[in-house]
């Protein structure tokens, strides 16, 4: 079910200890991952620590990462000299992106494996399968499989095409600022009749945990984290963007700039996505008859 | 809130409840309610005098017209001033018709596809044509946009996004290296003339009857996928109830039975922001110039024949010509 979260940042985070470009970041709206997601996540870290990083150089270095972590997630001493807890675990850039670089894992590894057993169960008891986040149509594994296989210089320029051909609303700094569940319901509000969203809300996507962050009209609600899938699903968007993966990360591309270009494609319409895929299929044509002379 | 001797507390309640903001608050909202009735009042005058003395504006004051934010109101004044522009319109055209001397009226009335009678009756009364006849006339006998006939003053299309860049692109080729241009126009020229399914222009027959509802049905689409959204909600305004029951009427009805009056098209193209002939001929480039919004944010205009040329065949193309083409030119010219 979802989680009532403020989407102030806590006090206790040391707002006023953020520099002016950092205070600009506090703008994002805060979602923070279900307990029990969190919990699952840093089991499967240890679990890293204790079987799979047998290289005592890596384990090294990745002990150090998840310090570093730790110590940029703790919470400001209290005033009787505590010392403060480590916050739960957020989406965006600052709270899971960069587990997930220390777990070595993608948005959909993190959904498909680590969090399987516990989506499993919960869509099961709200009688609703699972839906991977890893799902691509054909065009889109092309693409992805094209745009990871270029140079860098040719995907930035790959990238500002895309950009110039998708809509913009996604690619405003305000859209910067949304949370998964801000991007589902705005995705949503754009794509389902205004006066029959809740209503005719579609039956794949009709879990209690949608609905009730339907009808909250405080936006107090979040959406749980095993409805994600099925909405990206749903709604054709990109996995990576509706769960606010940056420039670090990636969901089911081996370069984060592809996740952009992917991102850009979903939103365009089928005829427009048909001559970009085609545009880029000349390129990377080009690209790989020029690499060969 | 004080504290008695014997440790209780004693609530003090003054006498008179601090209701002073609240009233300044009642006071402004009923002097804002009553400014704004009085607006609606004055506005519903206007229109009513519109009607009855067709003394509306023309050329039509399309800003105006998109700035009432209530939409009832919005939709009165539209279908006033409209209304008006036709007596307008038919003076326009018997004029030029006139001056010019060339056509036997009957004779054009035929090639237009309208009836001679009803030709001659919108002429002398308030202008009526249906949208594919009015884009005969307008592209092969007036030679102005459909628009600016309507509407009394031109207005750049703007193109949709996945031609902006290209466009933008096009347009610096221009100055800096005009052979290229050259090139990208006879390379266009050729995959048009080798496609075999392509749309002729209005001048060479292509706008039989139906093929305009078609073309704002494929226009609302593509308005809305430019902005991620339903058809109905691609509008800056809340549009009203009756035209968002027209709009659905136009998309959704499979047998392409609905037949869609040039006015409703006008009141589409206000409030889209768009001209009338983007969201009724295939080619809009033909004739009116093009816009686009640059990275900066500022409008260009494109009016160069050669650029207008290569978008226009762009949008005559099948989808798998088009396809083609501008997959080769795009991947030419960014990557």
């Amino acid at each position: 079910m979802g989680k009532r979260v403020s989407k102030k940042r806590d006090v206790q985070s040391g707002v006023n200890e953020q520099s002016p470009s950092q205070q600009e970041v506090l703008a994002v709206s805060i979602e923070r991952l279900q307990p029990d997601y969190e919990e699952a996540l840093y089991k499967y870290i240890d679990q890293l620590f204790t079987s799979t990083w047998t290289d005592p150089e890596l384990r090294e270095q990745k002990q150090r990462e998840l310090d570093a972590y730790r110590q940029s997630r703790r919470a400001a001493s209290t005033a009787s000299g505590q010392s403060g807890k480590i916050l739960r675990v957020t989406y965006g850039p600052e709270g899971l992106a960069p587990l997930l670089r220390i777990g070595d894992l993608t948005l959909s590894t993190l959904f498909d494996d680590v969090f399987a057993d516990l989506i499993a169960q919960k869509r099961a008891a709200v009688g609703f399968p699972v839906v991977k986040a890893s799902l691509l149509s054909e065009d889109e594994r092309e693409l992805r499989d094209i745009c990871d296989g270029m140079d860098n210089d040719l995907l930035v320029k790959v990238q500002d095409l895309a950009a110039s051909m998708s809509p913009s609303f996604w690619q405003t700094p305000e859209a910067q600022t949304w949370s998964p569940t801000d991007r589902a319901i705005e995705i949503s509000k754009r794509k389902l009749q205004w006066s029959d969203r809740l209503a005719l809300t579609p039956p794949e996507l009709a879990t209690p945990g949608f609905i009730n962050v339907k009808k909250d009209q405080h936006r107090y609600m979040r959406i749980p984290v095993e409805d994600f899938p099925a909405i990206a699903n749903y709604f054709h968007v990109s996995f990576h963007w509706l769960m606010m993966g940056d420039d670090t990360i990636t969901a089911t591309a081996k370069k984060p700039g592809t996740e952009f270009v992917l991102t850009a494609y979903m939103f365009m319409s089928p005829s427009v996505k048909k001559l970009f895929l085609q545009a880029v299929r000349n390129a990377a044509h080009i690209f790989r008859y020029s690499g060969e002379v | 809130m004080g504290r008695r001797e014997d440790d209780q507390f004693e609530v003090v309640v003054k006498d008179v409840p601090e209701v002073v903001p609240s009233k300044r608050r009642a006071t402004t909202k009923t002097l804002d309610k009553e400014a704004e009735d009085a607006r609606i009042a004055e506005c519903l005058q206007r229109i009513e005098d519109i009607k009855k003395n067709h003394n509306g504006t023309y050329p039509l004051d399309i800003e105006a017209l998109r700035s009432e934010s209530v939409a009832t109101l919005r939709n009165k004044a539209m279908s006033a001033e409209i209304e008006s522009a036709r007596w307008q319109i038919s003076k326009i055209v018997s004029k030029f018709l006139s001056d010019t001397g060339d056509f036997r009226k009957v004779a054009l009335a035929e090639d237009c596809g309208v009836d001679s009678g009803q030709f001659a009756r919108a002429l002398r009364t308030r202008f009526s044509m249906p949208p594919d006849a009015l884009a005969v006339f307008c592209y092969r006998y007036y030679h102005k946009t459909a628009h600016e006939l309507m509407f009394g003053a031109p207005m750049p299309t703007p193109l949709p996004r996945y031609l902006q860049k290209f466009a933008l692109a096009l347009n610096d080729i221009i100055q800096k290296d005009s052979q290229l241009l050259l090139e990208l126009y006879v390379g266009c020229v050729s995959t048009y003339s080798n496609d075999e399914k392509h749309a002729l222009p209005v001048k060479e027959g292509g706008s039989p009857a139906g093929t305009a509802i078609r073309i704002l049905r494929e226009r609302l689409y593509e308005i809305a996928d430019d902005k991620y959204c339903l058809p109905v909600d691609a509008t800056t305004n809340f549009l009203t109830a009756n035209t968002r029951a027209t709009i659905k009427k136009i998309l959704y009805d499979g047998e392409n039975n609905y037949i869609s009056s040039i006015f409703f098209m006008m009141k589409l193209a206000i409030e889209y922001e768009t001209t009338l002939d983007y969201l009724m001929v295939q080619n809009y480039a033909e004739i009116g110039d093009l816009s686009v919004i640059a990275k900066d944010g500022k409008q260009v205009i494109i009016s160069d024949r050669y650029v207008k040329g290569i978008i226009g065949m762009t949008l005559m193309m099948s989808e798998e010509k088009r396809q083609e083409y501008l997959g080769k030119t795009l991947s030419k010219l960014f990557l």
